[in-house]
């Protein structure tokens, strides 16, 4: 159990940094399904099974699918001077380790329970859950992904010449 | 154990907020945009399983949800830049300045 945890972390490390060093779009964006599959396989691991393989479904399936469509309609290749490694990209460092130390601290110092109680990570209790307490929440998620499909599709539409 | 999770969380997303910090390539940042939000749900789920407490998971469902259609329209709109402009290089999106 614990080896497969190491191994899809590495993994997912792996592909976080491919994205952020591989400077060819189409390569970034398998580094990411890299990283989207093994975060849904720790999910999985982590007691959360559905959840893994809807991450799995809609991460590496879709969102992945539609970044290389994105990328295939405007034909991308490298765009030079990708990365900013000057005063900004210092600062970017200095930003993002300084969040990783004090989460680390946080995390020291955090009361985490002592002994975690086996979750309930199949679908019977989260769709209750989805569908009594969170109906509304549901609901109204629902929507917004209508009205971003729309809107999507609204904002590359062809429109034709004045 | 499961606190090795939060550590995971935690370097993910330091790591695509370095990403989204440093890179130029529009597409690029939307990639590491999505990093950090996974990142985020990694430890959602991770203090779901922590508390024994399903309102993590479904957040993690309703965050998944919301960035599909961040996603979407993200990369809409950058398409539709690259097709007036001919670029993706986030430093050139500038013709919202006065």
């Amino acid at each position: 159990m614990i080896y497969f945890f190491w191994l899809f972390a590495l993994l997912a490390l792996i592909g976080a940094l491919g994205v952020l060093l591989e400077t060819h779009p189409v390569r970034g964006a398998l580094y990411l399904l890299l990283a989207f599959l093994s975060i849904g396989f720790l999910y999985i691991l982590a007691g959360a099974p559905f959840l893994g393989f809807v991450q799995i479904i809609v991460y590496a399936g879709a969102v992945v699918v539609l970044f290389l469509v994105a990328i295939a309609v405007m034909s991308l290749r490298r765009i030079p001077d990708d990365r900013d490694l000057g005063p900004r990209g210092f600062l970017a460092l200095v930003f993002a380790g300084a969040f990783f130390l004090v989460m680390l601290a946080l995390l020291r110092h955090a009361p985490v329970p002592a002994a975690p109680t086996p979750t309930p990570g199949a679908p019977q209790p989260l769709a209750e859950a989805l569908f009594r307490q969170y109906l509304i929440p549901f609901e109204i998620v629902s929507v917004l992904l209508l009205v971003a499909i729309v809107g999507a599709i609204v904002l590359v539409r062809r429109r034709p010449g004045p | 154990m499961l606190t090795h999770y939060l550590v995971l969380a935690f370097l993910l997303f330091s790591i695509g907020a370095f990403g989204v910090l440093t890179r130029r390539n529009a597409i690029a940042i939307l990639m590491a945009i999505e990093l950090m939000l996974n990142a985020s749900n990694i430890a959602l789920v991770t203090f779901s399983r922590l508390h024994g407490n399903l309102g993590g998971q479904l957040f993690a469902f309703f965050t998944i949800t919301i960035t599909v259609a961040e996603v979407a329209v993200g990369l809409a709109i950058v398409v539709l830049i690259y097709r007036l402009r001919k670029t993706v290089n986030a430093d050139e999106m500038d013709f919202l300045k006065g």
